[in-house]
């Protein structure tokens, strides 16, 4: 658990977890100066819910230890004594619910049983349609779990050969695309090479205006020639371009 | 060492820390579980105060929903202890060996519930902070407590 929430006056006072006993025996002292006897009570025996809800979150650390201090919390000096090893302990427990299917079936399964996967990958299934492992190996059931698999007996060549050729092939096509794309800059670096800058635009203009001058001026035969002559001394817009304003 | 003997006169602290479990001691619920919004509105008819409901108990380890709420511990404890049983039966944890572990200490931790009189019992609840670690305080260096933090109501 992470958050807050509501229990019983037990587990409601049993105090932070620290790591030795000392703090829980100030504690409850200092209850008990405060007048609060009930509460110090609490603090002294809420070791149980501490190890109950390592438990639920999966903590168990060395599982001897965990089972000795579990028994201890509950059961005080009365608590057993563990097995002096996880599998007899393990045995132990076995032997007390031999109808539990499902621990039985955990405790037959070795490591040997089960697909190896990469460091960290966890095998899921689905809670409706539920896959053990155990299916797996004896069925020899496929899933998706199986593409984790590294065994070399179950590794697929196959697909191995897909991917290495779906990879060659786009790389083929990605090397065409650069050269396709080299082609067009070279297109686009001669283009912009072509381009005039803006002080050679106002310079044509000036220049095809004055041209327009003399050309209207000079020769009535030279100006035949040009069909696109344009007397630029009547428009407003060509005057504007012939004497720019500053602004 | 713990981390808060480390740091400040640890009296202090613990002086206010029991002041403060002393003060929440005086607020009682009905139920174990987790803070909701409550659906009582307060009216001039039904006398009400605007507090939250304990309901379903919020647990980022469980399968897949909310248990609870619950009328005891034992019933609570049931729940979580068949809900951790289905995920080591179903190997949640890559640790083989540690499914098998898990399983066998909720089969044991099972029969501890089942007789301990002291979860039996349908009593008031109080507000416990779910992340019991000496991490969660901030502490002044007089030792005096400053916050308590991380409640995640």
């Amino acid at each position: 658990m992470s958050s807050a929430y509501t229990a019983p006056f037990a587990e409601a006072f049993a105090p932070l977890i620290w790591y030795d006993d000392v703090p829980h025996q100030m504690l409850h002292d200092e209850l008990v100066r405060q007048g609060r006897p009930d509460i110090a009570k609490a603090v002294l025996g809420g070791a149980k819910y501490h190890q109950l809800n390592f438990l639920l979150r999966g903590f168990m650390g060395a599982p001897l230890d965990f089972v000795r201090k579990l028994r201890r919390a509950i059961l005080g000096s009365q608590a057993e004594e563990v097995p002096d090893t996880v599998d007899r302990w393990l045995a132990q427990i076995g032997e007390r619910y031999p109808n539990d299917t499902r621990f039985q079936q955990l405790l037959a399964i070795t490591e040997e049983d089960v697909p190896r996967g990469p460091p960290g990958c966890l095998l899921f299934f689905d809670k409706e349609d539920p896959v053990t492992i155990r299916d797996i190996v004896e069925q020899g059931l496929e899933g998706d779990h199986m593409r984790y698999s590294i065994n070399e007996a179950e590794f697929d060549h196959a697909e191995l050969e897909r991917a290495k050729r779906q990879v060659a092939t786009l790389e083929a096509k990605l090397q065409a695309r650069a050269a396709h794309v080299d082609r067009a800059k070279v297109e686009l670096a001669r283009i912009e090479a072509a381009k005039p800058t803006n002080e050679s635009t106002k310079s044509t203009v000036n220049d095809v205006v004055a041209n327009t001058r003399v050309r209207n001026t000079e020769s009535a035969d030279q100006s035949s020639k040009i069909p696109c002559t344009v007397d630029v001394s009547h428009t407003a817009s060509t005057k504007q371009a012939a004497t720019p304003t500053t602004r | 060492m713990s981390y808060l003997k480390q740091v400040a006169p640890f009296d202090t602290t613990i002086r206010d820390y029991a002041s403060f479990l002393i003060k929440l001691s005086a607020v009682r619920f009905k139920g174990i579980g987790s803070f909701h919004h409550s659906s009582i509105h307060p009216t001039e008819s039904n006398n009400a105060i605007l507090a939250p409901a304990v309901g379903p108990l919020l647990n980022i380890t469980t399968t897949t929903y909310p248990l609870g709420p619950f009328a005891t511990n034992r019933e609570r404890y049931t729940a979580l202890l068949n809900d951790l049983r289905e995920r080591a039966a179903n190997r949640l944890w890559s640790d083989l060996n540690l499914n098998a572990c898990l399983y066998a200490a909720s089969l044991e931790a099972q029969e501890h519930v089942d007789q301990c009189e002291e979860m039996a019992q349908e009593e008031d609840t109080y507000i416990t902070h779910g992340d019991l670690k000496p991490d969660i305080f901030r502490v002044r260096k007089d030792g005096s407590i400053a916050a308590i933090l991380d409640w995640e109501l």
